[in-house]
C-alpha cells in the first residue's frame, strides 16, 4: 500500500473556525449521548419487534416490509452501530444469527449500488470490527472469517453487472441469474463510481484482485466520459458511455462518486483517484459553487441550471474538511444548517433563491448527511457550536419523527406530517453519526494515537490505529487491516524510487554548511528606525540590510540568511519582521501599489493556498514576480530544491523546511 | 435476641420489597429522563410553558400580537417569544423566559407563541418574511411603533438586563453629582432639559424615548445613554437653558447642541446621533467584524471580571488621548477620585421606586470593599443556567457573583455592595502614572501607527468563538497582530498597571513572548510518541535519539494511513532500535517556532541523533510505506537499524 505523495495543505490561521480551545461540557455530552442512544434503541427495538425479518420497519402501521430483496436489510445495516454504542453482546448475537440465516443464492433483482454500500459494506465493517465483540475469530483473521465469506459471496453476485463494454455496471442485477434481460443501460453516476472502498477491501483481504480491478475499471471509464469542463452529468448509458442526464451538481446521482475518489485514495494509496478528485474539485469551485452554496449546471457548458440545495448534498462539508478545506467546510455547513433551523428537517430539495422547499420535494426521510458533515467538521475544528447544531438535530428528530413504532419519514418539513417508512440508514447512519458527534472518545474517532497489535500467522497485524474509512453508508472499514493480508503493493509507482539524488544533494548541502564563508555584510546602508530592533537581532546572527534614500524612505531591502548557530535567535521573528517592514514601507513604495491591494492579495492567497505562516512570503513573491519594477527581484528557492539546482545560500534560507519557499530581494537597479 | 426462621423470612421479604421499590423508583426516574419522544406535533402541539406568568399560545393563533400595537389594557412593555416546539434553543429559552416573567411579574406581560405551526402566517407578517430560525424574542413598547428585537444571549441575566433597559430607556438626572456620573461613565451620551410641568412636553419626551429605544436596539451591550434633566439649576450647569434643548456629549469629540423640537420624531433624532459617535472600545457583537481588520492589530478584552471593562476604559483613555484633551483629563480625574468612576448594575425592575443597584468602582486609593445600598425589594436568585457550554457568565449583569465566587451556585444579590476594586498594589502612585503617560507617548507616536490597536469588548456569547479563533483559553486580554499572525495574551491580574504595561510592551515590541498553542501531554501509551509544543525540545531535540516526526492535523484524511504506517514502523523496531523515536505532533493544536513548522500535512521530518541541525524532510515524492520509511531511516539516521 502506498500512501504516496498526496499532501494536504493546512488551513490558515486567519480564516475562522480552524482551531479551538474551548472545552465542551462533559456532562452535557454524556446526556446527549444517552439521548442519541435512546433514539437508536427505540428504532432498533421497534424493528426487531415489528419489522424483522423483513427489510424495513413501517413505523406507523407497526409492521415490516421487504424493499430491497428480503434479507433483513435493516439488521445488516444497523449491525456495526451496535458496536459503536458499545453493545458487543447484541452485536455478537446478531452476527451469529446473520451468519446462520443469510443466503444470497436467491432469484431476486437488487440494486447493485445499494446492495454494495449497505450489504457488502455492512458485512465488511462487521467483519473488521468483530475482534471487539468477543465473537470467535479464526486464526487467520482479518484475512478470513464467516462475515467476510458472506460479503465476498454477495459481491461476486454483483460482478455480472459490470460485464459491459465500458466496465460501468448496470443499475440492477439478479443475485442468481445476473443482469435481467431488457435491463436499462442507463444508470446514475454514483451507481458507477461508488465501489472502490468495498471492492478494494475485498481484494486486499482475500488476495483476489478482481474486485478492485473491476471498481477501478468503472472509475476509469467514468473519468474518460467527463465533459471538457471536467464535470459529470447525473445519468449515463453504461453500454455507450453517453450521458443521458447532463445536469451536474454535488447531490443526487453523483454525490458518492466524489466521496469515493477521496476515500478510495486514502484507503488504497492510489494517488490517481485523488488527482481525479482535485480536477473535479476545481471544476466544482468554478462552476457550481455559489457563495457558500452549491448549485446545478450543465456539464458541457457550465451554465447554471438550478439553484437548488439537496438534502443529499449535505455530505460535502465533511468531505471538504477531510481534504483540508476546513474553513470553507465550516461556512457551508452553517448554510446547510440554516435550512434545518428553519424547518427542523431538511427537505429533499430546497430552492436557494426562493428560500423554500421545492414543490413536491418537501419530504425528509431522516437522512444522515448533515449530521455526518457536522461530525467531520467538528472533528477538524472542535468548534463547540457544531455540538449545538447536533443537539438541534437530535431534539427535532425526537420531537417530530417519533411514531408509534420507531421513527417515521417526515412527509413535509413545513407541517411535520409523517409517512409510513423508516429507511435502514436511520439506524445505520443517522443515529451512528449523532452518537459519534457526542462521543469524541469513541474508538472510531481515534486519531492515531493508539493501536492494537493482533498476532497472526503472517506476522503482527496492527488494527484500531484510527485508520477508519467510512463507506457512504457509514460503515467503517479499518484500513490498517488491509495491509495484513496482502503484500505491500506500490500501486501508482512505476519503478522503485531512487533515493540517490536526494542523498547526494543532502550531503552536499551539509558540506556547504560547514565550509561556507561568512557572507559579506554591508555597513554602508542606512537603516530606518522601524526596523532597527529587527536589525539589531539579525546582526548577531545573519545579516540584513535596508537601503534608504536621502529622505529616509527605504528603497531597497536585502535579506540574507546565513547559517546562524542555533541560539536565542528566532527566525520566526526575523521573517515576520521583514514582512512587517516590507508591507508597511518598502513594498508600498517599490511596487507602486497601496496597502489595500496588498491586503487584498494576501487575503486571496489565504483563500487559495490555505497555508499558515508562509502565505505572506508567498504573496510577496507573487507580487514581486508580477511586478514590472526592475528593482524587485524574486527568487523561488523551492524550485531550486525541486530541480536539484545548487543551493544558493545568499538568497535562500536554509532548506531544511519546506515552509521557507521564497526569498524576496528588493534592490536598486 | 434470636429470630425464628419465619420472622427472618418476613424480614427478608420486606427488605426485598423495599429494595424493589427503590429499584423501580430508580427505573422510573431513569425512564423519565429518557422519555423525550413525542407524538407528531401537528396533531397536538403541546404547550412548553406550565402556565403561570407566561401566556402561551401553543397553537400559533396569536401571531397578530407581533403585528398590532399594544392594547391599552396591557402593561407598557410586553415581551413576545416566537418559538418552534421542536427547536432545542426554544426549549432552552423556556426556563429563562419563565424566570424573566416572574421577575417582571407586575410590569411586563410575557407571551410565548408557537410560530412554527402558525397556519395563517400572522407571526411573520410584521417581519415581512418567514422566520429563518427560532426562537426570537421581541418587545413591544407603548409609544414605539413596531417591535424591538432582542439579539443577545438567551439567558435570564442578559434578558433581564435588556428588559430593564427598555423599561427605563431614559435616566432621570437628579443631582449635579449624578450628572457627572452620567456623563463620565459612558463614551457617548445624550442629555435633554425638559420642563415637566408643561403638558406639551409629554409628546416631546415620547419622541426622546423612541430615540433611546433605538439606541438600545442597535447596541444592546453598551448603548449610548440617554438622560433627562428636569431641574433648571442642573440644566444651567451644563449649559442647557431652554426647554427642549439638548446636548450630544462625545468623549472623543466636541459636544453638539440640538433642539428636540427640530426633529420630527424620535427616529430622526436617532438617525442624527448614530453616525456622529465613536467609542473608545468597540463592542464585538458579530464574530465576523474583526476579521476584516486584516491590516490592523486588534485587542480583545474578555470581560471575565466586572472590573475589566472599567480598567480597560481607564487605560484606553490614556491610549487614545493623543492631543491631551482637557475633557479626557477631566474624565480621568473623575474616574481616579475615590467613590467615583463606578458602574452601577441595576437588579430590580422597579427602577424608579427602588434603586437597588450593585456598583463596581475603579478606585485607585482604597483597597477594601465596602457596603452600599444593600436593600433589595425582592431577592433574585438567578436559576442555574442549563446552557450546553460553559459560556462565561455575563459579569456585567452579575458582578456580585464575581466578587463572591464561593457563593456562585446561588449568588445572592443581597450581598450587593459598592466594591472598590483596587486596581493596583502599587504603593507608589507616581510610578504608576509615569507608566501611563509613557503609554500615551508611545501609542500616539506616528512611527507606531502600525501598532495602533482597535479595542474590542467581547460579548459573552461570542467568547468561545473568538477564543477558538485565537487559540487561547480563559485569558483577560489578547492582542492579535494580524500582520505577523502573532497572539499575545495577558492572563491574570487585570489592573490598570498591568494592562498599561502590556500595551506599552506591545507598542515597543519588546519583552513580549508570543503565545504558542499547546495541548496537554497525552498519557496514552503507545510505541508512537505523541509530541506537544511544550515537550518538543525534550523529545524531538533529544541529542541521543534519531527522531522521526510526523506533523499531522485532526481533519487530515490522508494522515490516517501514514499514522498507521508509523505504528507499524514503531512496532517493528520496538525491541531492536532503542535509539529510534517514532513520533507525531498534531499541528493545529501545537504551534511550533517557524523553523520547526511545516506547511503541509502530513509531513515527516527526521531529526538525526547528534546532528539535530541536519534535520531532513522525507521527500514528498517518495511513497509513505513501511519499506521506504526503513530505507530513509537507514540512509539519514545516525544509528544503524536493520531492514524490516
Amino acid at each position: 500500500m502506498v500512501a504516496s505523495t498526496t499532501l494536504l495543505r493546512i488551513s490558515i490561521i486567519a480564516v475562522c473556525f480552524t482551531f479551538s480551545a474551548s472545552s465542551v461540557n462533559v456532562k452535557e455530552l454524556k446526556r446527549l449521548r444517552r439521548r442519541a442512544r435512546a433514539l437508536f434503541y427505540r428504532g432498533y427495538n421497534a424493528y426487531l419487534q415489528h419489522g424483522y425479518p423483513r427489510d424495513e420497519l413501517q413505523p406507523l402501521s407497526c409492521d415490516g416490509v421487504d424493499t430491497w430483496g428480503g434479507y433483513s436489510l435493516t439488521l445488516i445495516d444497523a449491525l456495526d452501530t451496535l458496536l459503536v454504542l458499545g453493545n458487543a453482546t447484541e452485536f455478537a448475537r446478531v452476527a451469529r444469527m446473520l451468519i446462520r440465516d443469510l443466503d444470497f443464492d436467491r432469484d431476486i433483482n437488487v440494486s447493485v449500488f445499494e446492495t454494495n454500500i449497505r450489504v457488502v459494506g455492512g458485512l465488511l465493517s462487521a467483519h473488521l470490527l468483530s475482534h471487539r465483540s468477543g465473537l470467535h475469530l479464526s486464526a487467520d483473521w482479518p484475512c478470513s472469517g464467516p462475515l467476510l465469506t458472506l460479503a465476498v459471496d454477495v459481491a461476486r453476485r454483483l460482478l455480472p453487472a459490470f460485464a459491459t463494454p465500458t466496465g460501468m455496471p448496470f443499475g440492477t442485477v439478479n443475485l442468481k441469474r445476473g443482469v435481467p434481460v431488457r435491463e436499462t443501460p442507463v444508470t446514475c453516476t454514483a451507481g458507477v463510481g461508488t465501489f472502490i472502498v468495498e471492492f478494494a477491501t475485498l481484494s486486499r483481504l482475500t488476495g483476489d484482485p478482481i474486485f478492485e480491478r473491476t471498481a477501478l475499471k468503472a472509475l476509469d471509464s467514468l473519468w474518460e466520459a467527463r465533459s471538457p469542463k471536467d464535470l459529470v452529468g447525473n445519468h449515463i448509458n453504461v453500454k455507450t458511455a453517453g450521458w443521458t442526464a447532463l445536469e451536474s451538481g454535488i447531490g443526487a446521482g453523483i454525490d458518492s462518486y466524489y466521496e469515493y475518489l477521496v476515500k478510495g485514495s486514502v484507503l488504497t494509496g492510489n494517488r490517481t483517484l485523488y488527482d481525479m478528485f482535485l480536477v473535479y474539485n476545481s471544476s466544482i469551485h468554478a462552476h457550481l459553487k455559489h457563495g457558500d452554496w452549491y448549485v446545478w449546471a450543465n456539464m458541457n457548458t457550465g451554465a447554471k441550471t438550478r439553484a437548488v440545495f439537496q438534502s443529499l448534498e449535505a455530505f460535502w462539508p465533511g468531505l471538504q474538511a477531510s481534504v483540508g478545506d476546513v474553513s470553507a467546510a465550516r461556512r457551508t455547513l452553517q448554510r446547510f444548517h440554516s435550512v434545518w433551523s428553519r424547518y427542523g428537517g431538511l427537505p429533499e430539495f430546497y430552492d436557494i433563491f426562493a428560500g423554500r422547499p421545492t414543490a413536491g420535494r418537501e419530504t425528509y426521510p431522516l437522512r444522515p448527511e448533515l449530521i455526518e458533515s457536522m461530525l467531520w467538521v467538528y472533528r477538524a475544528t472542535k468548534d463547540s457550536a457544531i455540538i449545538d447544531m447536533g443537539r438541534d438535530v437530535l431534539t427535532a428528530l425526537e420531537r417530530t419523527a417519533t411514531a408509534d413504532c420507531g421513527f417515521a419519514t417526515i412527509k413535509d418539513v413545513r407541517f411535520h406530517s409523517l409517512s409510513n417508512r423508516m429507511e435502514s440508514f436511520f439506524l445505520a447512519e443517522t443515529t451512528k453519526y449523532l452518537y459519534l458527534l457526542f462521543d469524541p472518545d469513541n474508538f472510531l474517532l481515534n486519531n492515531g494515537d493508539s493501536s492494537t497489535v493482533v498476532p497472526t500467522p503472517r506476522g503482527d497485524c496492527i488494527v484500531d490505529s484510527g485508520f477508519y474509512v467510512f463507506n457512504t453508508e457509514a460503515h467503517p472499514i479499518d484500513g490498517g487491516a488491509l495491509s495484513c493480508c496482502s503484500k505491500e503493493t506500490d500501486v501508482g509507482v512505476a519503478k522503485e524510487f531512487d533515493f540517490q539524488p536526494i542523498v547526494a544533494k543532502y550531503f552536499k548541502e551539509a558540506a556547504e554548511r560547514v565550509t561556507e564563508a561568512e557572507p559579506p555584510r554591508s555597513n554602508s546602508f542606512k537603516v530606518t528606525p522601524g526596523c532597527q530592533e529587527l536589525q539589531r537581532r539579525l546582526l548577531s546572527g545573519g545579516s540584513y540590510s535596508e537601503v534608504s534614500d536621502d529622505d529616509g524612505q527605504p528603497v531597497a531591502v536585502g535579506v540574507v540568511f546565513s547559517d546562524v548557530t542555533e541560539g536565542d535567535y528566532s527566525e520566526e521573528f526575523v521573517i515576520d519582521g521583514i514582512v512587517d517592514c516590507l508591507t508597511e514601507t518598502a513594498v508600498k513604495k517599490l511596487v507602486g501599489t497601496d496597502g489595500e491591494a496588498i491586503v487584498e492579495l494576501l487575503e486571496a492567497e489565504k483563500e487559495k493556498h490555505r497555508v499558515s505562516k508562509t502565505y505572506k512570503l508567498t504573496a510577496l513573491h507573487q507580487l514581486a514576480t508580477k511586478s514590472k519594477d526592475p528593482r524587485v527581484y524574486a527568487h523561488d528557492c523551492q524550485a531550486d530544491f525541486r530541480n536539484s539546482l545548487p543551493y544558493s545560500p545568499l538568497t535562500c534560507p536554509r532548506q531544511t523546511t519546506e515552509s521557507r519557499l521564497y526569498s524576496i530581494t528588493f534592490r536598486n537597479p | 435476641m434470636t429470630l425464628r426462621p419465619i420472622q427472618l423470612l418476613v424480614a427478608m421479604i420486606s427488605a426485598l420489597t423495599v429494595l424493589c421499590y427503590v429499584l423501580s423508583l430508580t427505573y422510573s426516574l431513569a425512564t423519565t429522563d429518557h422519555d423525550t419522544f413525542y407524538s407528531p406535533l401537528t396533531k397536538h402541539p403541546q404547550p412548553l410553558f406550565s402556565g403561570g406568568t407566561v401566556n402561551e399560545d401553543n397553537l400559533g393563533r396569536w401571531g397578530r400580537l407581533l403585528l398590532d400595537s399594544l392594547p391599552s389594557s396591557s402593561t407598557p412593555v410586553s415581551l413576545i417569544l416566537a418559538y418552534a416546539p421542536w427547536c432545542a434553543r426554544s426549549l432552552d429559552a423556556v426556563s429563562h423566559v419563565t424566570r424573566v416573567s416572574e421577575i417582571f411579574a407586575n410590569t411586563v406581560n410575557v407571551f410565548a407563541i408557537n410560530c412554527f405551526y402558525n397556519s395563517e402566517g400572522s407571526c411573520f407578517k410584521a417581519e415581512g418574511h418567514e422566520f429563518f430560525y427560532f426562537p426570537r424574542l421581541f418587545a413591544k413598547v407603548r409609544s414605539f411603533k413596531g417591535n424591538l428585537e432582542y439579539k443577545g444571549a438567551l439567558n435570564t441575566d442578559s434578558i433581564t438586563r435588556w428588559v430593564t433597559m427598555i423599561t427605563n430607556p431614559v435616566i432621570h438626572i437628579t443631582s449635579p453629582d449624578h450628572c457627572h456620573q452620567f456623563i463620565f461613565s459612558s463614551d457617548n451620551s445624550v442629555l435633554i432639559y425638559l420642563n415637566t410641568s408643561a403638558s406639551a412636553n409629554d409628546l416631546l419626551f415620547e419622541r426622546y424615548i423612541v430615540a433611546a429605544l433605538r439606541a438600545i436596539e442597535s447596541d444592546y451591550l453598551r448603548p449610548i445613554t440617554f438622560g433627562l434633566v428636569t431641574n433648571s439649576h442642573i440644566a444651567s450647569l451644563i449649559g442647557l437653558q431652554t426647554d427642549g434643548s439638548g446636548l450630544l456629549l462625545r468623549l472623543l469629540d466636541n459636544h453638539l447642541p440640538f433642539s428636540l423640537r427640530s426633529f420630527k420624531d424620535g427616529n430622526s433624532l436617532w438617525l442624527w446621533v448614530k453616525p456622529l459617535v465613536s467609542s473608545l472600545t468597540q463592542p464585538l457583537a458579530n464574530s465576523n467584524s474583526y476579521r476584516y481588520e486584516a491590516h490592523r492589530p486588534v485587542l480583545f478584552a474578555f470581560p471575565n471580571s466586572p472590573r475589566l471593562p472599567l480598567v480597560l476604559r481607564r487605560v484606553a483613555l490614556d491610549y487614545f488621548d493623543c492631543d491631551r484633551s482637557h475633557k479626557l483629563s477631566l474624565v480621568k480625574q473623575f474616574l481616579d477620585s475615590p467613590n467615583r468612576g463606578c458602574q452601577s448594575f441595576t437588579f430590580s425592575p422597579d427602577y424608579y421606586y427602588n434603586r437597588s443597584s450593585c456598583s463596581v468602582c475603579l478606585d485607585l486609593s482604597r483597597p477594601e470593599p465596602s457596603c452600599h445600598n444593600p436593600s433589595l425589594s425582592q431577592p433574585l436568585n438567578p436559576p442555574r443556567t442549563t446552557r450546553l457550554f460553559p459560556t462565561a457568565r455575563d459579569p456585567l449583569a452579575d458582578p456580585c457573583c464575581e466578587v463572591f465566587p464561593s457563593s456562585n451556585a446561588d449568588c445572592n444579590p443581597k450581598l450587593c455592595r459598592t466594591l472598590r476594586l483596587f486596581v493596583s498594589n502599587d504603593s507608589d502612585p507616581h510610578r504608576k502614572y509615569a507608566t501611563i503617560s509613557e503609554l500615551t507617548r508611545l501609542s500616539c507616536h506616528p512611527k507606531n501607527s502600525n501598532k495602533s490597536l482597535t479595542i474590542y469588548l467581547v460579548d459573552s456569547n461570542l467568547r468561545s468563538s473568538v477564543e477558538q479563533h485565537l487559540g487561547v483559553d480563559n485569558v483577560g486580554l489578547a492582542i492579535l497582530d494580524n500582520i505577523t499572525e502573532r497572539v499575545y495574551v495577558l492572563g491574570s491580574a487585570i489592573t490598570v498597571a498591568s494592562v498599561t504595561e502590556f500595551l506599552t510592551n506591545y507598542t515597543r515590541a519588546v519583552d513580549l513572548t508570543p503565545f504558542l498553542r499547546t495541548e496537554r501531554r497525552n498519557s496514552k501509551s503507545s510505541h508512537v510518541v505523541e509530541v506537544v509544543s511544550s515537550d518538543f525540545n525534550a523529545v524531538v531535540l533529544d541529542p541521543g535519539k534519531d527522531v522521526f516526526l510526523m506533523h499531522y492535523g485532526r481533519h487530515c484524511g490522508f494522515c490516517q494511513p501514514v499514522s498507521h504506517t508509523l505504528h507499524r514502523l514503531a512496532n517493528t523496531y520496538r525491541d531492536t532500535a532503542p535509539n529510534l523515536t517514532v513520533s507525531r505532533i498534531e499541528g493545529d493544536s501545537n504551534h511550533l517556532p517557524l523553523e520547526y513548522s511545516v506547511s503541509i500535512y502530513p509531513s515527516l521530518v527526521l531529526y538525526p541523533a547528534f546532528r539535530k541541525n541536519h534535520s531532513v524532510f522525507y521527500p514528498p515524492e517518495v511513497p509513505k510505506t513501511l519499506p521506504y520509511f526503513v530505507k530513509f531511516l537507514q540512509i539519514f539516521g545516525s544509528y544503524v537499524i536493520g531492514g524490516s
